[in-house]
């Protein structure tokens, strides 16, 4: 079976003049198994650098840490300096009952009373209890007879009325990141998601023929109903305005009903479809956009008005779609004209420009022309929206890294994962600093730069090679060589147990002897 | 040529109304032509002018469209291109049959698809890249399969008159790709009345994709050279019919043989043999297209769409109202020869080693000049001193001969090999360019899902220039088919299992010689212990032993 037993055997047998060179012969099978163990042991280290990805090392701490940065560094704080106050009393009072009062950790109104306050109270007595916003100024009029302690209470109530659709929305959006379920009820899903830059597409959609209509005067309606809202908000965003027209679309079903053509809000979602395949696609997935689309309908089945799903007119004639845009049906009552003039679109604009402060997340607004308040309302959800959204791009990048270990990581993602950290740190650094518009920058470059690191296209192509075709093509090889060595292995670590063993007894045995004698 | 000529002033007077709005303009027109008593070659073109009232403008930073489609507009600026040019087309201009090709090859491509731009900066190849990725979502073709392997930079062909070098200029074909119909219907979506109204909606993709002959193009380019303010985009959908084939679809699912392949017994069986064969000297519009067209397109200012070639001199104008009315006459007349004929092959089916053989021949009464563009992906290895060059048979020296050459050596799996080359072919002559190409193995990632049907080699683009350097004519050879020695795909594993097992016989082999000891049996010692086979054996021997 095996030399080692021949060996001993004759080692026993024959005598001394065998036993030196059995003694070689077991030390050369040991050398040769060695280097055969040797020559595995090396090929480990190259089979292992041939036949790994290369995957740049992230900041994982970082990446992770970037949750609880967001817990402690997330806190907006707008100040009022409430004026005609000159004890200071009504400012100490409302400043203890807002802070008695549970509050968000990421929003902290607060009182102070330097003219470096962001917003000045106006108290002013009337028979009514209203607020209104005037410039940076909230004018709160309360009933003659309020004590200066319910002055106090009904300045904070106000003051939670006016900033809780904020809050609330910030929350929302807070809570996506910090807690599993989504609370659907806060959740703006009417928004479009947060994007540096967005593009605004105006489509004039004409029926099917018959009616003369060719084009529309969309350059002055532009610049008429529209540049000023785009001009206020490229402030905060970029936003670029295209438009064109479709002849030739396909048109909604209709019916007759009291005098007019309706067509039904549940046969939209149809219609909507149907003038997907018109627009087009936008090549930059980076800038999302905002579609509004005016349809003419052909003459046949003018005026056409929208129903609602109580079978009611809805009074703009226009339909919003969450986070796509709207749709405005415009009739243009029979006239032969050619041009849809822009004093005809009036209207029409009117309602684009509201939806499209309805996508950006502002839900109440007074006037088309955003005060400083809105402004600032917007630019506060803004940046909350980047950060979460940064936060929760690295936090996902980090997972995904960790759980896909056959994924290559370029050195590229490494760079812009620690220009976002960077740009993140930055960003919480001038938040406290109060300085929101640096903020908004900062947190915009952060979010860019961990969008570009998860969708790099080098994350697509990982290598797939399945376990078993791994098993397939190297148990051919590995079985019929790793059998014998370890066998061998084996054999030889029972033989040196069992030689041990042997000296070990014969020592004894010797002992014995020489106790004996 | 002078034809030509005159359709092109025909075509150009139709177009100069216009209906102008945002500065844009639409015009369409249809061009039918007999080619011979059975092929009709016809033309649909479609213009969109685009211009910018600023001055020096670029007229696609203009936000605001009418009749150009968004999303072309879109992408010649986020790239700032100054010129794109997209051919797709299928089957063979045949040069002896219908001579002349149609706009002098100028608005028609090779086999497959051609794209070529150029940009009003210098620009690398990264927007390029971007450039055709984003035809390729706009157009459903893989045009995202133009890499650095089959982008080229042509210096003597494509040159347009407002070439300056600060032009970056870049040239792709995909010879393997097929024209379909999500090809089409992309394009007529450009259309601002689509496949709805006007001549558009005679085209029906089933018709069109039976064509012995079809051609998808778009065009965009300044109207004035250097002039970007004012821009055209031209789709033109080219088709050459047969009008007799067309015809027997009209009799639905029975397809039987045409009269000439009819015997007598069976000839007036109308079941078995094509009894309404097509003999007529005009073919009307439902011959052609098997419709009508419906409406006018009312965005089309021009009320006559429908041209027709009546005679050798006369191009004749009809509206669409009177669609019913239009017969197209063949013609006794042969039509204008192309300038020069070119054909080109592949000799010497070889595994290792094969050779191009390009033959140009000019019948006319002129010297013309010619640049020869061929393009060869890397793994079909060129040498260039095996280029051998004949005129009327004499051999003469590719020095001597060539008056200009481009040449771009190929790099492995970097960049393939183009030829560009300028020489004059005198009058009756034949000029012969041949050359060996050695066959490169690729690797096993390299191979294509459909390794066993060949490779293509694109076709080559013949440029034709007459006197004064004027471009007269633009020609393509077919493409060819190469064979790449192509192994059977489960070779890596074969190859990794066979390996293996050769490594585990030697290593098992070499082990047990180094490791064991061999004894001779007379040196045997008799073992302590008997092994288990002996006990048995012995057991055995005993028990035979006991019951006899």
């Amino acid at each position: 079976m095996d030399s080692h037993k021949y060996s001993r055997a004759s080692k026993n047998e024959k005598g001394k003049e065998k036993k030196d060179f059995s003694n070689d012969d077991s030390k050369l099978r040991r050398y040769i198994m060695l280097t055969y163990y040797l020559i595995i042991l090396l090929g480990i280290p190259i089979w292992w650098k041939t036949t790994t990805y290369y995957r740049a090392s992230l900041p994982f701490y970082e990446m992770e840490n970037t949750r609880y940065q967001l817990e402690s560094n997330l806190r907006f704080t707008p100040t009022f300096r409430i004026t005609g106050d000159p004890t200071g009393k009504l400012t100490h009072l409302s400043d203890k009952l807002i802070n008695e009062e549970p509050q968000y950790s990421f929003y902290n109104i607060q009182f102070a009373t330097s003219e470096a306050a962001d917003y000045a109270i106006c108290l002013a007595k009337s028979s009514e209890n209203s607020w209104y916003w005037k410039g940076r100024d909230l004018h709160l009029n309360y009933k003659e007879n309020f004590s200066e302690n319910e002055i106090a209470i009904m300045l904070v109530n106000r003051l939670y009325e006016v900033f809780s659709p904020e809050i609330m929305d910030i929350s929302a959006k807070y809570s996506r990141l910090t807690s599993k379920n989504l609370p659907f009820e806060f959740y703006n899903k009417r928004a479009i998601q947060f994007s540096p830059q967005y593009r605004i597409l105006l489509s004039l959609f004409l029926g099917e023929g018959s009616h003369d209509l060719r084009g529309w005067e969309i350059e002055s309606a532009i610049a008429k109903y529209l540049q000023p809202l785009i001009q206020q908000l490229s402030q905060i965003m970029n936003l670029s305005v295209e438009s064109q027209v479709q002849y030739f679309v396909d048109d909604p079903p209709v019916y007759f009903k009291e005098g007019e053509y309706r067509t039904a809000f549940a046969d939209f979602p149809k219609v909507v479809n149907n003038f997907e395949k018109y627009l087009s696609v936008n090549p930059n997935v980076r800038e999302p956009t905002l579609h509004f689309v005016l349809y003419v309908p052909p003459k046949e089945i003018q005026p056409l008005k929208l129903e609602d799903q109580y079978g009611k007119e809805v009074a703009t004639n226009s339909m919003l779609l969450p986070q796509w845009g709207s749709i405005i049906i415009t009739n243009t009552n029979n006239s032969a004209s050619n041009y849809l003039q822009d004093s005809d679109m009036k209207s029409q604009f009117r309602t684009i420009s509201r939806d499209l402060l309805l996508l950006l997340g502002v839900d109440d607004f007074l006037s088309f022309s955003l005060s400083p308040v809105v402004m600032e309302r917007m630019l506060r959800q803004r940046i909350a929206e980047s950060l979460v959204g940064t936060t929760d791009t690295l936090l996902n990048l980090a997972k995904l890294i960790k759980s896909i270990e056959n994924m290559a990581v370029p050195k590229e993602i490494q760079s812009y994962v620690k220009e976002a950290l960077k740009s993140l740190d930055l960003a919480y650094n001038t938040l406290s600093e109060r300085k929101l518009n640096l903020t908004l920058s900062h947190s915009t470059n952060a979010f860019e730069k961990a969008q570009k690191a998860l969708f790099h296209s080098s994350m697509v192509t990982t290598v797939y090679f399945p376990d078993e075709s791994k098993y397939g093509i190297y148990a051919p090889l590995f079985a019929p060589i790793m059998i014998p060595l370890i066998l061998s292995l084996v054999k030889e670590i029972r033989g040196a147990l069992k030689s041990m063993l042997g000296s070990f007894r014969r020592r004894k045995a010797s002992t014995n002897e020489t106790n004996d004698l | 040529m002078g034809l030509c000529k005159f359709v092109l002033v025909c075509l150009c007077s139709f177009f100069a109304l216009g209906y102008a709005s945002l500065n844009e303009q639409y015009n369409e027109a249809l061009y039918l032509e007999n080619l011979s008593n059975r092929h009709t070659y016809a033309s649909f073109t479609f213009e969109i002018d685009k211009k910018t009232n600023k001055e020096n403008g670029y007229a696609f930073s203009e936000p605001n469209y009418q009749f150009f489609p968004l999303s072309l507009a879109r992408i010649m600026k986020d790239q700032k291109v100054m010129d794109l040019h997209v051919r797709a087309t299928k089957g063979r201009w045949d040069y002896g049959f219908w001579k002349q090709p149609p706009d002098n090859g100028l608005q028609s491509g090779g086999l497959g698809f051609e794209v070529w731009a150029s940009f009003i900066d210098d620009q690398d190849l990264e927007a390029w890249y971007k450039l055709t990725s984003q035809l390729s979502g706009l157009f459903c073709f893989s045009s995202n399969n133009i890499d650095e392997l089959n982008t080229y930079q042509p210096l003597l062909s494509f040159v347009p008159s407002s070439f300056t070098s600060s032009h970056s200029r870049y040239f792709a074909s995909l010879p393997q790709e097929s024209v379909c119909t999500e090809n089409l219907s992309s394009l007529l979506k450009f259309l601002p009345c689509k496949g709805e109204a006007g001549i558009a909606s005679l085209i029906d993709s089933h018709l069109l994709f039976d064509t012995d002959w079809y051609s998808l193009s778009i065009d965009i380019a300044p109207n004035h050279p250097d002039d970007l303010s004012s821009m055209k985009l031209i789709v033109k959908i080219q088709t050459v019919i047969d009008v007799e084939r067309t015809n027997r679809r009209k009799l639905g699912t029975k397809f039987p043989p045409p009269p000439e392949f009819c015997n007598d017994d069976i000839a007036n069986d109308p079941l078995r043999c094509l009894t309404a064969t097509y003999t007529s000297s005009s073919h009307t519009l439902e011959d052609l297209f098997h419709k009508l067209p419906e409406t006018q397109c009312p965005l089309s200012p021009s009320k006559d769409d429908i041209l027709v070639k009546n005679s050798p001199s006369l191009v004749v104008s009809y509206p669409l109202e009177m669609a019913r009315d239009i017969s197209v006459p063949v013609l006794p007349e042969k039509r204008p020869e192309s300038p020069v004929f070119i054909e080109r092959s592949l000799t010497n089916s070889g595994n290792h080693w094969v050779g191009i053989i390009s033959i140009f021949t000019n019948p006319s009464d002129e010297a013309y000049s010619i640049v020869y563009f061929e393009r060869l992906p890397w793994y079909a290895r060129v040498y260039l001193h095996t280029m051998k060059i004949t005129v009327n048979d004499k051999p003469i020296s590719p020095l001597e001969f060539f008056q200009d050459q481009v040449y771009q050596p190929l790099k492995d799996r970097k960049a393939g090999t183009m030829i560009e080359s300028r020489f004059e072919i005198p009058a009756h002559s034949s000029v012969v360019i041949s050359y060996d190409i050695e066959k490169t193995t690729l690797r096993l990632q390299e191979y294509p899902p459909d390794a066993n049907r060949g490779y293509d080699l694109p076709p080559s683009i013949v440029s034709v220039f007459g006197k004064d350097d004027v471009e007269i004519c633009q020609l393509r050879t077919s493409a060819l088919l190469m064979f790449i020695p192509t192994p059977d795909f489960s070779m890596p594993y074969n190859v990794i299992i066979l390996t293996s097992t050769v490594m585990a016989l030697t290593f098992g082999g070499s082990f047990n010689f180094l490791t064991r000891r061999i004894v001779p049996i007379s040196e045997l010692p008799k073992s302590q212990k008997p092994s288990l086979l002996q006990r048995l054996r012995s057991k055995l021997k005993r028990k035979d032993r006991n019951s006899t």
